[in-house]
């Protein structure tokens, strides 16, 4: 119309012609300004995310979009992402001058490690729909990536008993109390205390003592062997299925440590020592097959004479079997029984 | 779609369609048989629209119906031609918009309908009602744009998130009025950026592209004629049909009495006056020639200025005078035109002067009968004892067959003996006119619009002897007649009578019920005298609705002269002329630029320079600001406040390094950690706990207290070499 309108106004002179091409231009130079001017200016857009979720696992993104200004609302904001495709995932109708609103995204993220969130992108074209603005907003939200790590049975612990035992009493399947704890998943039901968890309004079993070491020192090899079939895959597996012996024994108040070339986390219990394991395997990755921090990481797990070493490796020909030069045997993940 | 459309949208869409056929309505071919089917379709479109969503059956029913309307549509090019064919099928397409159910592509559709509806109506020639409509259509079309982007925006999220409103957020019902409130402050804004556009956008002569007007349907004609028989009331209509202003006149006041002249009827038969040309007029009578020299009239051609020679001895007196449709029997102007020049008109009209020479002024035009015309014309009375000086001898003058035309009257034999009685001691044919008007102004006639019925024969001699009640028509064409029975040549003239004056403009408005039938009597030597016998009936008190009825009447007739002159009418000229204006007025704003800025002496072509210039200066203007407001600025990184701390914790760190001889620029925290162990050897304590607190904070997701903050400070400045 914009086009035509004003020849066709020239060639007739007639005044309603110009009128209408004039309504026509108004349009859009109403569009203009209130693109450039009202759209997107004074709209702040912050986001929150969790620091660390499990691979897989769907979390929640809180996103706050604020409209700074004064006196004029913002309307039809679009929240979404440009990469690879359009995607727009929030939309607030109408966003008071002042106030926020805040829009919570889901997301997953299915490779462990640690991961920048795409930055958002707001999109606008009110009023009319003729021009867009688009406003990006890059931040710094990273999140961390946790294997995914499922309840295990410790009965697995059984093949590897190696090592000094602590002189006092540990927990175990013995006959002798040790101590009450809450229920994990995997605990034999036998062991509930049924007065103590109706009194306290949850599960408690009875942990026995036994006379076995409850320290634990995990050795991961990183080390790529290439001729060992699809090593990526299989060392994602050898990292879940590590992730979900640690979180397991240190539900159990376990001692647990691990190593890995490059990486240590030295023994401890309880939840700080999970987040601690959990952040060292989310950032481990396979290394080079000669890494010479590998003798390192092994000296380190054997150095604790209390210890049970365990050896997690993700070469299919040395699971179950004792590995030379390190004295501990490595990890059949045919062994685990997921509870 | 995902969702219904909300009912803002969906009204908001109607009343855009519903705009669509009024700008059709508005042209007078089309009239308002079109708003019948818009109606309908408006009230069907929401059941139309349910029952399209839940029957898959209902499109199998109405697809057959649409295929077959295309095959139709060249039969409707060949029987109402190309432009109502295209007109046709754009209603058609709007209706099955409006009868089916739409997504956001089908809702543009249905704005674009709508367009090229008021589209069609605006090149043929719209009344002024389209200026309502257009409002009309500005408004809808801004309301349901908002509407179907809120809708497409929301109907374009993939996957509704838990959206949760903040406490200090307004609650969901707060979202109507804060759009109302903005379709407003949006309309504001189109309606003013449509006015600049308008107003600033350069005009060119029509026909750039070479297309030339075609008069292909004119209008004029002289068909009135005044019916005698009969009988019953005549309602008064107040509708006012001119706007006349006198602007050499102190105060726009005219002294004299207005008699606005439209055309004469000079035949009359079987009760009825009607039109027939003459031999010679005899209107040289008047005007300084003497005898039957056809000069003074350049009759036929014309153009948008007509004109004969002035009588010296009248006074001019000129008029500005806009009428809303003109009659055909003639344009009216004050009693005796002399001069008249077209201000607007539609384009192609043109004037002239009748053949039948009686001042009858013809106007022909394409569409619409309106105009603002300028008149001069001449008034003053002749000398009374002059006129009763006059030579009787008509027979002498005059032609037979003229003669006998304008003095045929059809009266009874007791009739005439009347006028002879009445008439008895008038020593002029002066003075029996007068002692005619006297008698039919007197007490013995009463001027009324209820008439008594009249018989189609002898209908005035009844008026006359019996009944003596009537309106001007009665009256009028007794004095004629009368007269015409005394031998004297008589015509009666049509037109308007008077007007009422208006303080706030100075000027006056014409009504419908000023229409008027009075009287010209032929005096030899001194042309046509004329003679009023109606009584001049004061209007009684008004009531309420009245005098509304008559406000608003003015109210319409004055609009509709804004539009046509300011709108329609808004052409180069007058675009350059309110361009001097704003520039004189700048003038006066700006001292000394008036010195040697005389806007009347700039030339033309300056001043289209300065035009082209503002329009130009705005549009860039406009174009640059966008251009540098929408700049993309760089990108900010949105940080916690414990990570903006992070931030300055750093920026004291490198600080502290420039301080101690180490080149920290773009450095990273292990480089500057590196960096300090080996040039300086130092215990890197200190610093490690800093940095580490720093990437703990900034990358890590980890809180950096305020007093944590104040505590790593510390211990920064006690980092030594």
């Amino acid at each position: 119309m914009m086009l035509l309108g004003l020849p066709m106004a020239w060639n007739t002179g007639n005044q309603l012609l110009y009128l209408l091409f004039a309504g026509v231009c108004a349009f859009h130079a109403v569009s203009l300004v209130w693109a450039a001017c009202f759209s997107s200016r004074g709209i702040v857009l912050t986001r929150a995310a969790p620091y660390a979720v499990q691979r897989g696992e769907f979390f929640w993104v809180r996103v706050r979009i604020e409209n700074r200004r004064r006196l004029i609302p913002a309307f039809s904001l679009c929240i979404g992402r440009e990469q690879p495709s359009r995607h727009v995932l929030a939309h607030v109708a109408c966003l008071p001058a002042g106030r926020a609103v805040e829009v919570n995204i889901p997301h997953s993220l299915a490779r462990r490690g640690p991961h920048r969130l795409p930055p958002y992108t707001l999109f606008t074209s009110f009023p009319f729909g003729l021009i867009e603005r688009r406003r990006h907003f890059p931040d710094a939200v990273e999140v961390l990536v946790y294997p995914r790590a499922h309840a295990v049975r410790a009965n697995v612990l059984d093949r590897f008993r190696v090592g000094r035992q602590v002189p006092h009493g540990v927990a175990g399947d013995g006959d002798e109390f040790f101590t009450l704890r809450e229920y994990v998943i995997g605990d034999d039901p036998r062991r509930i205390a049924w007065r103590v968890s109706a009194r306290l309004g949850r599960w408690i079993v009875r942990e026995m003592s036994r006379e076995r070491s409850r320290y634990i020192v995990f050795v991961l090899d990183t080390r790529r062997r290439d001729d060992s079939g699809d090593h990526d895959e299989n060392f994602e597996e050898a990292v879940e299925m590590l992730a979900s012996l640690a979180v397991t024994l240190l539900r159990r108040h376990y001692n647990v440590a691990v190593y890995a070339p490059g990486f240590a986390v030295e023994g401890g219990e309880g939840a700080t020592q999970e987040r601690h394991v959990l952040d060292l395997l989310a950032r481990v990755m396979p290394t080079a097959p000669d890494d010479p921090r590998w003798a390192d990481a092994v000296r380190r797990g054997k150095e604790s004479a209390w210890s049970t070493v365990i050896l997690v490796s993700s070469d299919p020909r040395a699971w179950g079997a004792v590995a030379p030069g390190v004295g501990a045997r490595v990890l059949d993940p045919r062994e685990i029984v997921y509870a | 779609m995902r969702k219904p459309a909300g009912i803002g949208l969906r009204t908001a869409s109607l009343l855009l369609a519903l705009s669509g056929f009024l700008a059709l309505a508005s042209v007078r071919i089309y009239g308002g048989i079109v708003l019948a089917p818009a109606l309908v379709l408006l009230a069907l479109s929401p059941i139309a629209e349910r029952l399209d969503a839940r029957f898959s059956v209902y499109r199998t029913v109405t697809w057959p119906l649409t295929l077959a309307y295309f095959c139709f549509v060249p039969f409707t090019v060949l029987t109402f031609g190309l432009l109502d064919a295209v007109v046709l099928l754009v209603i058609f397409i709007q209706a099955y918009l409006l009868l089916h159910t739409k997504d956001v592509r089908q809702y543009h559709h249905l704005a674009l309908m709508a367009l090229f509806m008021v589209l069609a109506a605006l090149v043929q020639g719209p009344e002024p009602a389209i200026g309502l409509v257009l409002v009309l259509y500005l408004l809808c079309t801004v309301w349901t744009f908002i509407a179907l982007r809120l809708h497409a925006d929301a109907a374009a999220c993939v996957a509704p998130p838990h959206v949760s409103q903040s406490p200090d957020a307004e609650p969901r019902r707060g979202l109507h009025w804060r759009v109302g409130v903005s379709v407003v402050m949006i309309s504001a804004g189109v309606f003013a950026f449509t006015a600049a556009f308008f107003i600033l956008t350069p005009r060119t002569e029509a026909g750039l592209f070479g297309r030339e007007i075609q008069f292909d349907r004119p209008r004029t004609g002289f068909t009135e004629r005044v019916d005698l028989a009969g009988g019953g009331a005549v309602e008064q209509d107040t509708t006012a049909v001119m706007h006349v202003e006198f602007p050499d006149l102190p105060d726009g006041r005219y002294p004299g009495p207005m008699y606005w002249r439209t055309t004469t009827l000079n035949q009359y038969a079987d009760s009825e006056w009607s039109r027939r040309g003459l031999t010679d007029n005899l209107e040289s009578q008047g005007i300084a020639f003497v005898g039957r020299r056809r000069t003074g009239f350049p009759f036929g051609g014309g153009g948008e200025h007509v004109s004969r020679f002035h009588n010296q001895s009248k006074h001019r007196v000129r008029q500005l005078i806009y009428m809303d449709d003109v009659p055909e029997r003639g344009v009216p102007c004050l009693d005796l035109v002399h001069e008249v020049t077209l201000v607007a008109a539609p384009r192609g009209a043109r004037l002239y002067w009748d053949g039948s020479l009686d001042f009858t002024v013809g106007f022909e035009t394409v569409g619409a009968r309106r105009m603002t015309y300028e008149v001069w014309s001449e008034v003053g009375e002749s000398d009374p004892s002059e006129l009763r000086a006059a030579s009787a001898d008509y027979e002498a003058v005059l032609a037979p067959r003229d003669f006998q035309l304008l003095t045929s009257h059809e009266l009874l034999p007791e009739t005439e003996a009347l006028a002879r009685r009445v008439t008895a001691d008038a020593a002029s044919v002066f003075d029996q006119a007068l002692r005619l008007q006297q008698w039919l102004s007197g007490p013995a006639f009463t001027y009324t619009l209820d008439l008594p019925l009249l018989p189609r024969e002898y209908a005035i001699d009844v008026f006359i002897n019996q009944t003596r009640r009537g309106h001007c028509e009665l009256f009028a064409s007794a004095l004629a007649l009368m007269l015409r029975s005394l031998g004297v040549p008589t015509r009666v003239v049509s037109g308007f009578r008077g007007g009422e004056y208006i303080e706030g403009n100075q000027s006056y408005t014409v009504r419908a019920s000023d229409a008027h039938l009075w009287v010209e009597m032929l005096i030899l030597g001194h042309g046509w005298v004329i003679f009023d016998p109606s009584p001049r009936v004061e209007p009684d008190a008004l009531g309420q609705i009245e005098r509304f009825s008559r406000s608003f009447s003015r109210f319409t007739l004055e609009m509709k002269m804004f539009w046509y002159q300011e709108i329609i009418g808004f052409d180069r000229a007058m675009q350059l002329e309110q361009i001097r204006g704003f520039t004189a007025r700048l003038a006066g704003f700006v001292p000394g630029i008036g010195r040697w800025v005389e806007p009347k002496s700039v030339s033309r072509g300056a001043f289209l320079s300065v035009r082209v210039l503002l329009f130009g200066g705005f549009v860039a203007a406009l174009v640059f600001w966008i251009a540098t407001a929408s700049r993309p600025k760089r990108p900010r990184y949105a940080f916690t406040r414990d990570q903006a701390r992070a931030g300055r914790l750093y920026r004291r760190v490198l600080r502290r390094m420039r301080w101690h001889g180490l080149a920290a620029t773009g450095s990273t925290a292990e480089e500057l950690l590196e960096s300090w162990k080996n040039r300086r050897g130092g215990d890197p304590g200190p610093l490690r706990e800093v940095l580490d607190a720093y990437n703990a904070a900034r990358f890590g997701g980890r809180p950096l207290t305020r007093k944590h903050y104040v505590a790593l400070l510390r211990r920064l400045r006690t980092l030594r070499d």
